[in-house]
């Protein structure tokens, strides 16, 4: 008996001294890793998933193409964080421009922070690039539409704080920079159920 | 056979001996580096604070137990030298390492039996979690980026209520169990850790983002915690036109901040008596708390040259962190006698067995083991060092322009303690202009 309870006590002390060592293992872009229960790369690519059809196959480009012979310009604004964490939304915004642009049914424009680079480029080539090479000064193309939008979300804690809710939900709106009107309005919507456990070894 | 029970009692009382002296020992370093800490930051030294810290860290002196501390006070020794990139990055660490503990380690708690609470993972209170999202909030007023301040100001929001929600639910608890009514179980005697400051700060910024509905919220929230510090101990009532414009945010640009004071320090007091009928020596270490009363009675701030406006008390902190450490103060005693108490009797019931084998290796099991309970014991003297004793805020409105504001900090014999001087652009529009100041007497 005694000498179970010095084996215990040995072992007890042995797993409190351990540590994982850090391990890495290069994993799928694709995987789902919910480690923190935070807003992570997977409700990102949610957002992506369900926003982009969405906004590629509704009415607003087809009554465009139907009046235009070109393709809509559009230009992707903010999109407001009024969650409580720190998002980052260019992860879907950026997507959203990336297969817009490769879908070859929608023109991009520079946004406003990217544009402030470019004009000062365009500036600093006026004086210091070839006359052949040197691009003009207003030509650039103004935007049909503007995207914005905003995410928000709702957490509920239980009062022993071992259960947690969140629902995110993101809107987008497309809004016709002439005359205001919305023409397309995207939302995803995603609840998170966080488990916590009272102990560990 | 009885040789090997004498050898097995003796190598298994070492064993314990020297898990009890390294353990002891460590804990002692850490107090070391905090009283280090204490001493530069009380000299405004916050560089030296900082590399003292990180040389700790690197030193190993704050383990992965202490994780939560070591970030409390990096976040806060960096928010006061102006580095706020670094400091949210170390607040961040802070309030994860603080979610992780929720999850209690069973080993851990295994050698805070055998040793003392020290082994235990600092899990922060309830009110420094609080305190983390208020100086993120602040820093990132500083890094003019009032998006990812409002994020803040909704967590500080969501903790405080979340906090008014458990101390009602305990409360009501208490008071349905409280069959005898043997006392008045009010809500607002219990909620000692809303804070007033954090509530204040999330108004400013919803007021200012447009958010009126939740700014009037968070008013009636800091109105109710006002309440409740006057309930919980000696707060001086705001008079009756202070900071009513919050809900009214084109009536001023500036939130004016100021820190004055210190947080109480635990002291050890160790406690020791020799039971002769029963030959048995105990020790035991408990915390004592040692407020540190703030030389500061009022601040007032200095417009160019003549323009004066005060800054009011919105929180005092220091009372906070005694109230909260009053509550567990029961628990941390029982918890330091009853181990004690076991660690005597296992040292009293090995070497009488030893004894009466060998007398002479009985008597040095028993010095081993007295040695071995001596450093063992010892007192949790963690927490919050570095976080100032009292909060005091205003709002200000300033034309558009450069102003000189000079921050004046007074003695209760009106004689100036302190005074620092700001230079602020405030512009045209809805910005919001930060000023924060901290005399840490």
């Amino acid at each position: 008996m005694k000498k179970l309870t010095l084996i215990l006590l040995v072992g007890m002390f042995a797993l409190a001294g351990c540590r994982p060592s850090q391990n890495i293992t290069r994993i799928d872009d694709g995987t789902q890793t919910d480690l923190s229960g935070k807003w992570n790369d997977t409700d990102a690519k949610l957002v992506a998933e369900e926003m982009i059809p969405n906004a590629l196959n509704n009415a607003w480009l087809e009554n465009f193409n139907r009046a235009h012979d070109k393709p809509p310009v559009v230009i992707v604004g903010r999109v407001r964080n009024e969650s409580m964490e720190h998002i980052d939304t260019e992860v879907f915004t950026k997507e959203m421009e990336r297969i817009f642009v490769n879908s070859g049914e929608i023109s991009v424009v520079a946004s406003q922070d990217e544009r402030v680079d470019i004009r000062d480029e365009r500036l600093d080539q006026q004086e210091w690039s070839s006359p052949e090479t040197t691009k003009r000064l207003a030509q650039e193309l103004g935007a049909d539409y503007m995207m914005i939008g905003n995410i928000n979300s709702i957490v509920d804690e239980a009062v022993d704080q071992r259960t947690l809710t969140v629902f995110y939900t993101v809107n987008l709106e497309l809004i016709n920079v002439e005359t205001n009107q919305k023409v397309w309005i995207g939302n995803k919507r995603i609840k998170k159920l966080i488990e916590r456990r009272n102990y560990r070894g | 056979m009885r040789t090997f029970k004498t050898k097995y009692h003796l190598s298994a009382l070492l064993a314990v001996f020297i898990i009890w002296t390294t353990g002891g020992c460590a804990s002692y370093n850490l107090d070391r580096a905090q009283h280090q800490l204490r001493t530069n930051y009380s000299s405004a030294n916050y560089q030296s604070a900082a590399e003292h810290l990180e040389k700790m860290e690197s030193n190993e002196v704050y383990k992965t137990k202490d994780a939560v501390l070591l970030h409390l006070e990096k976040g806060l020794v960096y928010h006061f030298s102006g580095n706020y990139m670094e400091s949210n990055q170390s607040f961040e660490t802070a309030e994860l390492e603080i979610d992780a503990n929720f999850t209690k380690s069973l080993s851990r708690g295994f050698k805070s039996v055998l040793l003392n609470d020290n082994a235990l993972a600092y899990d922060g209170e309830d009110y420094e979690d609080v305190y983390i999202n208020l100086f993120r909030a602040l820093n990132y007023i500083h890094l003019d980026n009032y998006d990812a301040a409002l994020v803040e100001g909704r967590k500080l929001a969501f903790k405080l209520e979340n906090i008014e929600i458990r101390n009602r639910g305990l409360a009501e608890t208490i008071s349905r169990d409280d069959s005898l009514n043997t006392v008045n179980w009010q809500t607002g005697d219990h909620v000692v850790e809303n804070s007033a400051m954090g509530h204040f700060l999330s108004a400013v910024l919803f007021a200012k983002t447009g958010r009126q509905d939740n700014a009037r919220i968070e008013i009636e929230r800091m109105n109710r915690a006002f309440s409740d510090q006057i309930k919980a101990f000696d707060f001086t009532p705001l008079p009756p036109q202070a900071l009513t414009q919050i809900n009214e945010p084109q009536s001023y640009n500036v939130l004016i901040t100021g820190f004055s004071g210190r947080s109480p320090v635990k002291n050890q007091n160790d406690v020791r008596f020799f039971m002769d009928e029963m030959d048995t020596y105990l020790k035991f270490s408990v915390p004592s708390l040692q407020m540190y009363p703030s030389s500061v009675n009022y601040i007032e701030t200095v417009v160019g040259d003549s323009i004066s406006y005060p800054l009011y008390l919105i929180e005092e902190m220091d009372q906070v962190a005694r109230d909260v450490y009053k509550v567990k103060e029961p628990m941390i005693y029982a918890r330091a006698l009853t181990r004690s108490a076991a660690k005597a009797a296992g040292v009293n019931k090995i070497s009488n067995e030893i004894s009466e084998k060998n007398e002479n290796l009985g008597f040095i099991a028993k010095l081993l083991g007295i040695i071995g309970q001596e450093v063992s014991e010892k007192a949790d003297l963690r927490s919050w060092q570095t976080l100032p004793g009292k909060a005091y805020g205003n709002l200000i409105r300033l034309p558009p322009g450069t102003h000189t504001i000079r921050m004046n900090y007074y003695s209760h014999n009106h004689n100036i303690l302190y005074s620092e001087d700001h230079t602020i652009e405030v512009f045209e529009g809805n910005d919001l202009a930060l000023i924060e100041t901290l005399y840490w007497y």
